[in-house]
């Protein structure tokens, strides 16, 4: 018998997305200046494009 | 619009639209999407807590700077980056495989540009390897990498 992780799915069903959702509305907002930077920062300087190729490693459907 | 790679993406989403794009709307495939947000996502609670080997990207960043990153990666503001329905696109996206030595996301990155005529621009030249540039000009598709 397989028991159910009810917390895992709690979270997972917290991930959908519900569009015109007044929640989801409410918390979206700038990042600060530093966290967009730092975003900035690692989409060029090949930190992202790292943990890109090691998802592409294991899964070829979602390599460059 | 313009169909991007997640190099452009990602700061096109927190608000930093990249300079040589300025003024234009960017658009994500949905497999780039998912690949991208794959990369940033909170591990979350209990078995998936040991599977989040990308979580350090984001470790860099506040709680709530991380917060609205997440939200930000669901559902990203359409003035700045919208994800591409990938429905329309799924036989074309087919087709293009089935000819070209190209992945399912190359594919369907492809038959966005097919389909609506967008110019693809890449930050990064990995984006296009050869098989793409390839189908690129076969297809006459507007493709260009912009380091």
């Amino acid at each position: 018998m397989v028991l159910v992780d009810r917390e895992l799915r709690d979270w997972l069903r917290s991930l959908a997305v519900h569009h015109h959702d007044d929640d989801a509305a409410a918390v979206r907002g700038q990042l600060s200046d530093e966290g967009a930077a730092y975003l900035e920062r690692i989409a060029r300087d090949g930190t992202l494009s790292a943990a890109l190729a090691e998802i592409a490693a294991t899964e070829p459907q979602l390599a460059d | 619009m313009i169909l991007v790679d997640e190099y452009f993406a990602l700061p096109a989403l927190v608000g930093h639209s990249p300079a040589e794009l300025a003024g234009e709307v960017l658009a994500l495939t949905y497999s780039r999407a998912y690949r991208l947000t794959r990369a940033l996502l909170d591990p979350g609670p209990g078995r998936l807590a040991t599977r989040g080997r990308f979580t350090r990207l984001v470790e860099a960043l506040s709680t709530a700077d991380q917060l609205k990153l997440h939200e930000r990666l669901a559902d990203p503001d359409p003035a700045a980056l919208t994800i591409v329905d990938p429905r329309p696109l799924i036989r074309t996206a087919g087709a293009i495989q089935n000819t070209y030595a190209v992945s399912l996301l190359q594919a369907e990155t492809l038959a966005a540009a097919v389909t609506t005529d967008w110019p693809i621009r890449f930050a990064a030249h990995e984006s296009a390897p050869e098989p793409v540039r390839r189908a690129a000009v076969e297809l006459g598709l507007d493709l260009a990498t912009i380091t």
